[in-house]
């Protein structure tokens, strides 16, 4: 950093104060994890928000000849051995003689095998389907509000027998892509985090607050309240609350079902520290002061104690936010959160019950990587974040990974 | 400490009832619904239903059946085997099959207006209907519900006219028969038949009238047809009985014969009133006979073994009882001593019936001191004015032994029919089985790992670590079970000439114990149990050790930062001892705090581990409790975790207390 010049004296005369957030944006920007796991989380929710377009199928788009098709081969180059734009060929489903399935490519190569295998309704000819940008596919509502039906990439075809598809990580069992329903599935998992922490954040502090602030009556009773929440186990109630709510409930609402489950368990630990935060916050002289001034409690919380509490939420709940990804994910994998046809990382990862069905499919086990690459760069990012608001940490202090 | 410890529990225990009732409140939000369904699904009458209803107060609103349970809970103690010495109406007639159910009804000689019962014939297997009687005939009434046919003999001393009336919903079906001297007049009821004549579903009852006040006897058998003994094998319901006491004074109602209240291994049950000397020289005579024929064989397979007769001595007679009508009256309950011939009622107490079912219990205290208990046949209950009673689940019960005492009664599990305690009882031994020792892996590991990384920080090896522990922190659980089933099964492929053969199927993916666990040595069974818990045990220790190493390697990073360390630095002591005995004391603190949340963390955490990992613990169970909205089991697993987790946190709060003596727990 700065180098210890001769006229140091003159350079810190001129240097501008700093304000908290600049040093703390400026150690974040030290904690290299950190700012790794911001740009995979970027890209991870940009992912998510333009899943429409990103996706080269919709979520619900079944090719039925293709069950368990493994990720696509891309090749590059012409049966002549030209170079070529990326292309896929067309496959075809055939059984060995253990009757397991496997797909075969209609390649020039494979013609002379293909013969006398295939139906002959099938009339496949080896054709290249190229890859192409903005192709013409599913449609779909971008954003939300404009029909289209471009997609990002993908392979065009208008073949109704054994329509060839483009599959980046191979398909899952009614021959759905897997990739795009990562992506449509990514919306679900990756914004019960954000939403749960906002519901809980909203809750947790300001009953903290409250209770912290006011003390008395209300913080015995409120910290009797929290005392309740916090010993009551987390799975069991997520159980009982989810199957206290009818069976048959439309998606969005489950959704916000188990948003709404798991910010009931999480907001009384925060409750708790916001509680603590405020009441060491509220002892000092200077909130006295206004006090004695006449200041309104409520301008004095919001004004005074409040953003003082705020760095700390910040942390807390980037360190939060696993919890609620796990919690849907589970919830969705025992088969109690998001239902087919919609999809979630958690519900996807279904169709990997037992050792041999991942034996046969592995590309099946994607999602559980997806959620473990997100929690893994929400954890980087808030270890960054607890020591750049943390006043303890010595800004130029040589900090390595962790 | 004492006081602080008395604090906490005064504290903490109303929580855990309050958040008992929280989740009784959610649970109940569709479980009262389902509970028809359930009911409709089993095929049961309406009166069925209504009974059941009625036993488990599905009738009540939320909170007083809340009481109840809370009643049940912590007033009605009961012994844990109590159901297993129910005194149940005994199958007089068992060389006849399993599945018949005697009905018997004598004349009395005294001059009584009618009485009659309602019996649910759906009993356990060999339960009788009992017995009712009047002067002027015999008026008994089956409710039908998994009944077959009912076959009827009858006997008088002179021939009788007997006449057997089905109540139907379309009106009276009257079947008349004579009954004769010797018994031989019989009369087959197929319902199936019937179903012509009356609408077989809609039967209120079935009567016998007799034209004459003299003795007959009649015997009906009830051939059932098991409905739901083929929908849940092997599983019991309870009969219920209703009698009923019109008109003038003192009427009777007679509920058959007990069963012998004796346990026997191959002795004839039929020997319904033994002779205790009797039944063993029997029993000596028959070993002796079948091990001089195992010894003639060459001793060709097992020996067979000496049986003993097995006497248990009942204390108490319990039963449920209220008035359906004319409540609140007085019954007097007797029970019936001697044979068939001659039969001596003796008086034992009386119970007040009022509208609501109570559980009546008559010491045996109270009983004659001439009364032998084995040689009791029936209960009769007497009432002294107008009035229809409900009695229900009549049952002696065994003499405790103290330390059978004060077990709660969680009632019985809805789906399963078994009592709740015996239930999850297995399974909350697993679970604490399995907890413990995935904490101790995890504090073995994850101890010496966070000091490591603190002391040897940003080393290679401290970076493999911290690297290892993000994976383990961010892997979800059943991901890592998934994953874990996957490299199992990958093992099942290993050839047998390979040197890891030894690791083909090692370590099973599901269950507790192999399926020939019963057939091992102890040495076997422990490592059978042992291998079962490496996959579940993996997953937790992997996913557990990454959160406290972390915690370890940060205040230990901090106390080396502190003056004291560089003190004891510099007065020279050892470093070793500067940080095993100095810092990583205090480096403990906030380790010993976290032991609290560990294991509510654990007890929650591990239920999706057993749930893929099919480990029989309670997490699986109240997994599988909830989805069939079972609520007693529910609602036993709750307060079971709640209070593991108070005596959980408590405990952390001394460990805390014992690293730290800063920390005071009077304050």
């Amino acid at each position: 950093m700065a180098d210890p010049a001769p006229n140091a004296k003159f350079v810190e005369q001129t240097t501008a104060v700093r304000s908290p957030n600049q040093i703390a944006w400026a150690k974040l920007k030290q904690h290299t994890l950190a700012i790794y796991g911001g740009l995979v989380l970027i890209v991870l929710y940009l992912a998510a928000l333009f899943a429409d377009v990103l996706a080269p199928y919709d979520f619900e788009t079944q090719f039925r000849t293709k069950p368990w098709h493994p990720p696509s081969v891309i090749h590059w180059r012409h049966a002549d051995g030209t170079f070529s734009t990326p292309f896929v060929y067309n496959t075809v489903k055939l059984r060995d003689e253990a009757y397991q399935a496997h797909f075969v490519e209609v390649s020039p190569e494979n013609m002379e095998f293909l013969k006398g295998r295939i139906g002959p309704s099938f009339k496949d000819q080896p054709t290249e389907y190229h890859l192409k940008f903005f192709p013409k596919g599913d449609p779909h509502k971008f954003l939300g509000v404009i029909a289209m039906e471009r997609r990002l990439f993908g392979v065009e075809s208008n073949d109704s027998l054994n329509r060839p598809a483009f599959f980046l990580l191979g398909s899952e069992q009614l021959g759905r892509d897997l990739f795009s329903r990562i992506l449509y599935g990514s919306r679900v998992s990756l914004s019960v985090g954000l939403i749960g922490v906002v519901i809980t954040f909203t809750l947790g502090m300001t009953i903290g607050g409250i209770s912290g602030y006011f003390r008395g009556k209300t913080d015995t009773v409120l910290q009797r309240l929290i005392e309740m929440i916090m010993l009551l186990p987390g799975f069991y109630i997520m159980l009982s609350l989810r199957a206290a709510l009818p069976p048959d409930l439309g998606t969005i609402q489950t959704y916000f079902a188990i948003i709404l489950i798991l910010s009931f368990i999480g907001w009384a630990g925060l409750a708790r520290t916001t509680r603590g935060l405020v009441m060491s916050i509220s002892q000092n002289d200077y909130i006295t002061a206004s006090r004695a001034l006449g200041v309104s409690s409520l301008s004095l919380i919001m004004k005074h104690i409040l953003p003082q509490t705020f760095s700390y939420a910040v942390v807390v709940a980037s360190m939060a936010i696993p919890g609620y990804m796990l919690g849907e994910s589970g919830l969705s994998y025992l088969g109690l959160g998001i239902q087919e046809p919609y999809s979630s990382w958690g519900n996807m990862l279904q169709a990997a019950g037992t050792g041999n069905d991942i034996k046969l499919h592995p590309w099946v086990l994607v999602p559980g990587f997806m959620i473990f690459i997100t929690i893994v760069a929400w954890n980087f990012l808030g270890d960054g974040l607890r020591d750049a608001f943390d006043p303890k940490t010595i800004l130029n202090a040589k900090k390595g990974g962790a | 400490m004492k006081t602080y410890a008395l604090k906490r529990l005064l504290i903490s225990v109303p929580l855990v009832f309050i958040m008992t009732f929280v989740v009784f409140c959610i649970i109940n939000i569709t479980a009262s619904k389902h509970f028809a369904s359930f009911m409709n699904d089993e095929g049961a009458d309406p009166q069925v239903i209504e009974i059941e209803t009625r036993r488990l107060h599905m009738h009540e609103p939320v909170p007083v059946r809340y009481l109840y349970w809370l009643q049940g809970v912590l007033f009605d103690v009961r012994v844990t085997q109590q159901r297993r010495y129910i005194a149940t109406f005994e199958d007089n007639d068992p060389g006849k099959g399993d599945d018949r159910y005697l009905f018997a009804g004598t004349v009395s000689k005294k001059p009584l207006s009618s009485v009659s019962g309602t019996y649910d014939v759906g009993g356990e297997k060999g339960a009788p209907m009992g017995a009712l009687a009047t002067a002027e005939g015999v008026r008994a009434t089956l409710v039908r519900r998994d009944v077959q046919s009912i076959e009827f003999t009858a006997a008088a001393p002179a021939p009788q006219g007997l006449a057997l009336i089905i109540n139907a919903g379309s009106g009276q079906v009257p079947y008349p028969f004579t009954a004769e001297k010797d018994g031989s007049a019989r009369l087959i009821l197929d319902l199936d038949e019937m179903s012509s004549k009356a609408e077989i579903e809609q039967i209120l009852s079935i009567e016998i009238d007799s034209a004459k006040p003299e003795k007959a006897v009649v015997t009906a058998q009830a051939v059932s047809r098991p409905i739901w003994q083929e929908a849940y094998p092997g599983e019991q319901r309870k009969r219920t009985i209703q009698v009923s006491f019109p008109g003038t004074p003192s009427y009777y109602g007679e509920l058959g014969a007990l069963k012998s209240p004796y346990v026997s291994k191959g002795v004839d049950r039929s020997d319904w009133a033994p002779d205790w000397n009797a039944v063993q020289a029997k029993l000596d005579e028959g070993w002796k006979k079948s091990s001089k024929a195992w010894a003639e064989s060459g001793k060709r397979g097992p020996e067979p073994e000496k049986a003993l007769v097995e006497r248990i001595d009942f204390d108490r007679l319990e039963f449920e009882a209220r008035a359906v009508e004319g409540g609140p009256f007085k019954a007097e309950i007797q029970l019936l001593t001697g044979g068939p011939e001659k039969v001596t009622p003796v008086r034992i107490g009386e119970v007040e019936l009022g509208e609501s079912t109570h559980t009546h219990i008559i010491t045996f205290d109270s009983f004659p001191k001439d009364l032998d208990l084995h040689r009791v046949t029936g209960i009769r209950i007497v009432s002294v004015g107008k009035g229809r009673g409900e009695f229900d689940d009549f049952r002696l019960r065994v003499k405790e032994s103290p330390i059978g005492c004060g077990t709660p009664n969680f009632g019985e599990s809805w789906h399963k029919k078994q009592s709740v305690l015996t239930l999850i009882f297995g399974k909350v031994k697993n679970t604490i089985l399995l907890t413990l020792w995935e904490l101790f892996f995890i504090w073995l590991i994850a101890l010496p790992a966070g000091v490591y990384g603190a002391v040897r920080q940003y080393s290679t090896g401290d970076k493999v670590i911290s690297f290892l522990t993000f994976v383990g922190m961010a892997m979800p659980s059943f991901f890592l079970a998934i994953l874990m089933i996957f490299f199992v099964t990958l093992t099942y492929e290993i050839p047998k000439d390979s040197m890891w053969f030894w690791l083909n199927g090692l370590f099973p993916i599901a269950g507790r114990t192999s399926q020939n666990h019963s057939e091992m040595s102890f040495g076997a069974q422990m490592f059978d149990v042992a291998r079962h818990m490496v996959l579940p045990a993996t997953v937790a220790i992997l996913g557990g050790i990454g959160g406290l190493q972390r915690i370890v390697r940060a205040t230990m990073l901090e106390e080396r930062r502190k003056l004291y360390v560089t003190t004891a630095m510099a007065k020279g002591l050892p470093p070793s001892k500067v940080l095993f005995k100095h810092a990583l004391r205090n480096a403990m603190i906030p380790f010993v705090a976290s032991a609290g949340s560990i294991l509510p963390g654990m007890i929650g955490g591990s239920a999706f581990i057993e749930i893929i990992f099919e480990y029989p613990g309670i997490g699986k169970q109240m997994y599988e409790s909830v989805l069939t909205y079972d609520v007693p089991v529910v609602m036993a697993n709750t307060l079971i975790v709640g209070l593991l987790l108070v005596v959980g946190n408590l405990l952390a709060d001394f460990a805390l207390g014992w690293v730290d003596p800063r920390i005071s727990l009077e304050n």
